[in-house]
């Protein structure tokens, strides 16, 4: 499935830019409209791919970026309503609109836990050794 | 801790696809990636490709499916640098199968090399091989709303192909409409109309010499 490999993407870029064992809480991805990426099926390809290892609890937080059209003549830009190829043309004239967003598939941010930030109330949780201030 | 990142996700598959293209362009071989929905005459158009261009120039042939070896098969009659992926539950090639199945290759000693993508019209878009054209590919009994509803596709080809003319009389096909959707999206792409049913494939033949002799800068592709 797509949604499979990019999960798996998305996994092996974690594990070079926080490391394997990094004690990840979210991750956040950015995935343009063109795409044609299910947040759903990303979300349970996620799950399919971490269960079983140090990752498996890791929530990942979808954000969508719609098809964006920008005009070069009028400087006009537009989100066409769906993707569907009949809100294309800009009302000004014939001069064809560029792409200004709807392509991506980003990182955004990753989450790590933070020993120190545990100091008040849970701190009897997560205080472990060479913790301490 | 939030750690900002913002790095596209497939910057690995990227990476290995910018290698794929370097050694292409060191091999000075001219590669493209044939992206169209299952059944729109991929293989048969490679095929008659194949042999209309034999003997003039050397041609080798990556193609990828969900199994078998058929289409591998077919084409292996016609040409002798064929290597067939099967992607499993893959539904489009990356980069690094390319660069595995290109090794089988001598790429020396290739002109053009075709890589036939599963039969898919999204998720192959979003992934670079390292070629260096992407052409998508239509036929008539598919309907003419395709083009419209990839419009991702639309965006990325630098070639759009229309099969099967032959059977547009028999299915409701408003070719008009279907040149509206397409010149929405992108103005500037040409389309050519084909039926390699019958042989007519001529506009794709000129096409893809133009092209290699640009790409080259010489007039290896005669
Ligand atoms: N009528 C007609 N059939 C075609 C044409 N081109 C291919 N086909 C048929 O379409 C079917 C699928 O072709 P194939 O090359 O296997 O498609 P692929 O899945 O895209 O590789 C085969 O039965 C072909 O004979 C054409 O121009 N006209
Ligand atoms: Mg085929
Ligand atoms: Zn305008």
């Amino acid at each position: 499935m797509h949604e499979l490999s990019i999960a798996e993407a998305l996994i092996d870029l974690l594990r070079r830019r926080a490391g394997p064992e990094a004690k990840l809480v979210s991750v956040g991805v950015r995935i343009g409209a063109l795409q044609g990426i299910d947040g759903q099926c990303l979300q349970f390809a996620w799950q399919a791919a971490l269960s079983g290892t140090n990752w498996q609890d890791v929530r990942l937080d979808l954000e969508s970026a719609p098809w964006t059209l920008h005009c070069p003549a009028c400087g006009r830009t537009w989100q066409p309503a769906a993707a569907i190829a009949d809100q294309t043309a800009c009302p000004c004239g014939p001069t064809p609109a560029t792409l200004a967003g709807g392509d991506e598939l980003d990182l955004l941010f990753y989450e790590v836990q933070t020993p120190a930030a545990s100091g008040v109330g849970e701190g009897v949780y997560s205080s472990t050794k060479g913790d301490g201030p | 801790m939030k750690v900002p990142v913002v790095e596209n996700v497939l910057k690995l598959n990227d990476e290995i696809a910018r290698l794929n293209r370097r050694a292409f362009q060191e091999a000075k071989v001219f590669v493209v990636d044939l992206i169209g929905s299952p059944g729109c005459g991929k293989t048969a158009l490679l095929e008659a490709t194949l042999e209309h261009l034999r003997g003039t120039i050397e041609i080798g042939v990556l193609v990828g499916d969900p199994a078998t070896s058929r289409d591998g098969q077919r084409l292996a009659r016609r040409c002798a640098q064929v290597v067939q992926i099967n992607t499993g539950n893959g539904c489009h090639l990356d980069a690094n199968q390319i660069r595995q199945a290109a090794a089988r290759l001598d790429l020396n000693r290739l002109d053009i090399l075709f890589i036939e993508n599963v039969g898919n019209l999204i998720c192959p878009v979003s992934f670079d091989l390292g070629q260096h054209v992407k052409v998508g590919m239509f036929s008539v009994s598919e309907g003419d709303d395709k083009a419209a509803k990839h419009p991702h596709l639309l965006l990325v080809s630098s070639l759009l192909l229309l099969n099967k003319m032959d059977l547009l009389p028999h299915v409701n096909f408003d070719l008009e409409h279907f040149h509206q959707d397409v010149r929405c999206l992108n103005a500037a792409v040409p389309l050519l109309e084909l039926s390699v049913k019958h042989g007519q494939i001529e506009p794709w033949l000129n096409w893809l010499t133009c092209q290699g002799q640009l790409q080259q800068g010489t007039s290896r592709v005669a």
